[in-house]
């Protein structure tokens, strides 16, 4: 299960997911409030990548 | 996400925003799943920055380009770092068939708040606008007496700041918060449900809301008599 395994993820997985998360958050700033962005996605981040599923799980 | 709350908020205000910048950013192939994840209810997760920090320039040439008027800003849902947006107006909602009663009593709540219909209890899906109109009736009570102090707060903010306020021991000081409100705007109430002690703590301010005429509006997926899992007597007072 994706969320059990987060904890054990190597430096290099957070870097590239930590590194996503703010691309995304700069590309939703481009066309979102920023108070809005401020205030619903402080705490949201990316915890996957699912290569097989072509899905990004948030 | 942290909680059920943000899952909700999140699907509502960013699905499509986040699914076009993972196609912009990360592959256009990919799709967005989103899950709560209760390790984000730690700001320092190694999987999360300090986005304030990052977004603050773009907040302060943002409010620029909004033309806020300094008494705009002047509402306690700044202080509790929720959106409350000038933009939701009553010229900019939607009138059809099915809203056009909501929209006439939000009219008559703006123009005689806390006398026309106090609580207004607006009700419906997802989508329909619910959020729009109680933030227009709260801009415009600000444009007509920029002294007032309107505040908005999604239901689930309401629930952490009472949390928060119980484990602080300082619940005392958040009702006295509410002492200087004229009107108080809590969305999505049916996250009320279960929450006893947040009920109770809801109760007396609602009630001393009423008592003092100040103007309530209240936002739900269904109406007061179908809530679940809240107190029957916070139920009436919503069906007033």
């Amino acid at each position: 299960m994706l969320l059990d395994t987060i904890d054990q993820y190597d430096m290099q997985t957070k870097e590239l997911l930590y590194n996503l998360r703010d691309q995304i958050l700069d590309h939703v700033g481009q066309s979102v409030d920023s108070k809005k962005i401020v205030s619903f996605l402080a705490k949201v981040g990316v915890i996957g990548l699912d290569e097989a599923e072509k899905t990004v799980h948030i | 996400m942290p909680n059920e709350f943000v899952l909700t908020q999140v699907k509502k205000f960013f699905a499509k925003p986040l699914q076009e910048a993972i196609h912009a950013v990360y592959n256009n192939q990919f799709s967005l799943s989103l899950v709560v994840y209760s390790g984000f209810q730690d700001d320092k997760h190694p999987l999360l920055s300090n986005i304030k920090k990052k977004f603050q320039s773009i907040e302060k040439a943002g409010s620029k380009k909004n033309d806020i008027s300094p008494a705009m800003k002047n509402t306690l849902s700044e202080y509790f770092g929720i959106l409350f947006d000038p933009n939701y107006t009553f010229d900019t909602f939607v009138v059809g068939e099915h809203n056009r009663f909501a929209f006439s009593a939000a009219k008559a709540a703006a123009e005689d708040p806390g006398n026309a219909y106090n609580p207004l209890f607006l009700y419906g899906n997802v989508g329909l606008g619910k959020t729009h109109l109680m933030q227009a009736v709260g801009n415009a009570i600000i444009r007509s007496d920029p002294g007032k102090v309107v505040l908005y707060l999604p239901v689930g903010k309401l629930i952490d700041e009472i949390v928060s306020a119980i484990k602080a021991n300082k619940l005392q000081n958040l009702i006295k918060k509410f002492d200087d409100v004229d009107a108080l705007l809590i969305d999505d109430i049916q996250f009320l449900a279960n929450k006893e002690k947040t009920q109770e703590i809801f109760h007396n301010i609602f009630n001393d809301f009423h008592m003092k005429k100040k103007q309530v509006i209240l936002s739900s997926d269904r109406p007061p008599k179908e809530l679940s899992n809240i107190e029957p007597r916070l139920k009436s007072r919503f069906g007033l």
